[in-house]
């Protein structure tokens, strides 16, 4: 059964008839090729598959992609412009906020989330953010010194 | 990739028209709401429904509203999120804001519904495995089959409840309205649970949980709800108590606790609240509950396979800084 959908993702405008049993995570990465949002576990354990709708993070693992007809998705493709990373994009870079890179996009959009709404978190403030974005190789601590980093570098532009 | 089976996909526009598409449905319907518990049981293929009926597109059915003499109303399709940031609820129900607050993680709080954490299945570390790894084994009872890996000897399923917002419900006293193709009826939440990890509720294949009510705050009251959990986010719990004391100075005129994850449903804690009643909550009263609740409480394991023993301590301690944190000492 599929149904005729049309929403935006990173700002482009996509057209096309889903099947009602597909998972928005399998449209953005299969349909539209934007690989970018893994799946750890797909069932919504793990935050690898996060991404956001008009600005909120979801689990994309867990979401029907029949059910986001006129909303505007963001996924990590969308964070990076031609020219330039996005701060948190390079502060991950930089701090070693990243080693594997199997769980950054999902936590990199957590963080987008936190920040977008609260440019100047705490540090628990943070790790409530990102307490759903699971990682096996950092320890954690570089993500969340990533994250202010990223946060001192946006509040101050 | 995990992928979902095959499902015909129904979005209704109206409470009528749901109820009456899982009535025709004959139990080969599912409601989905959140889709956070639902559709992992739909992924492991635990369920797996002809027909899928989405709550979220029937419109009224997401709000909070707060009036002083008739209390909190609360929609089905609310979100989680939206429950722990209500000012309202923040103040006048914290044992509900901590509750909300402990559900999973943030990413599970924007999905999760209140009406779906209500309603959420029950699970034990057997059934919480995915239909490959459960063909390893006979079907336990839950899954229509005769036999239980968690209580040898039970002919019932015993498998965990562990929705984090119904105990704090049940400790404010709600009800619940069910609403089916054939009305609507009124319950007490602590009605609503059947003890039997195969059908939690007591709701009809057409019914849909189509409001919360949660009384007035009563003067005096002093609730919270503790988890504890294995991680710091993301799990179910090991343990839940939710407890409201309504406080007359140092006495306590009236208590309600319940114990969370340690059954099939969450249970009033019996005999606790009848030793709490119209005593002054000195550190040995608080003690003496502590060990009331030990040996009322009868946990049975769970998904993260802690022993009855271990959660029975739990209870006791779990017990004691409840009411410790209710009446802010």
């Amino acid at each position: 059964m599929k149904q005729l959908m049309a929403f935006k993702v990173n700002g482009e405008s996509y057209e096309e008839a889903i099947d009602v049993k597909r998972t928005l995570l399998e449209v953005l990465r299969e349909d539209i090729g934007l690989t970018g949002t893994k799946e750890g576990c797909g069932t919504g354990d793990c935050g690898a598959c996060t991404v956001l709708i008009d600005g909120e993070p979801i689990l994309s693992c867990l979401s029907l992609a029949v059910r986001y007809q006129g909303r505007e998705i963001t996924t990590i493709e969308g964070l990076a412009t031609p020219d330039m990373l996005h701060p948190l994009q390079e502060a991950f870079v930089e701090c070693g906020g990243t080693q594997c890179g199997f769980c950054t996009p999902g936590t990199i959009m957590s963080a987008k989330a936190l920040l977008d709404k609260n440019p100047r978190p705490t540090k628990e403030e943070i790790k409530w953010a990102i307490s759903g974005n699971l990682c096996r190789c950092t320890g954690y601590k570089k993500i969340i010194e990533s994250i202010e980093v990223a946060a001192e570098r946006m509040a101050g532009a | 990739m995990m992928r979902l089976s095959r499902f015909e996909y129904v979005a209704p526009k109206s409470l009528e028209e749901a109820t009456s598409t899982l009535k025709e449905g004959n139990g080969q319907a599912r409601l989905v709401a959140g889709g956070t518990d639902l559709l992992v049981s739909m992924k492991q293929k635990l369920i797996t429904p002809k027909y899928l009926v989405d709550l979220s597109t029937i419109p009224d059915l997401e709000y909070i509203r707060y009036d002083e003499r008739e209390g909190l109303k609360i929609g089905p399709l609310t979100r989680v999120r939206d429950i722990h940031m209500n000012p309202v609820i923040k103040e006048k129900y914290p044992a509900l804001a901590q509750a909300a607050l402990l559900v999973a993680r943030p990413l599970h709080q924007s999905m999760a519904t209140v009406g779906g954490n209500i309603c959420l299945d029950a699970r034990c570390w057997y059934y919480n495995q995915s239909d490959f790894w459960l063909k390893s084994r006979d079907r336990c009872i839950k899954l229509e089959g005769d036999v239980c890996y968690i209580a040898k000897t039970s002919k019932v399923c015993v498998a965990i409840y562990s929705g984090d917002i119904a105990p704090s419900l049940m400790a404010y006293e709600a009800t619940l309205r069910l609403s089916g193709a054939q009305g609507d009826r009124v319950i007490p939440i602590s009605e609503f649970f059947t003890n039997d990890g195969s059908k939690e509720t007591i709701r009809e294949v057409d019914e849909v949980v189509s409001e919360i009510t949660v009384p007035p705050p009563v003067q005096g009251s002093r609730s919270t709800y503790l988890k504890f959990r294995l991680r710091g986010a993301i799990d179910f719990p090991v343990v839940g108590v939710a407890v409201n004391l309504i406080m007359d100075g140092k006495s306590c005129r009236k208590a309600r606790m319940v114990y969370n994850a340690i059954a099939p449903a969450p249970l009033r804690a019996a005999d606790v609240e009848e030793f709490l009643t119209g005593k002054e909550l000195s550190d040995q009263v608080i003690k003496e509950a502590s060990e009331r609740a030990y040996r009322e409480a009868k946990p049975i394991s769970d998904t993260g396979g802690f022993s009855p023993v271990y959660k029975k301590k739990l209870v006791r301690v779990m017990a004691g800084d409840a009411i410790v944190q209710a009446i802010g000492r």
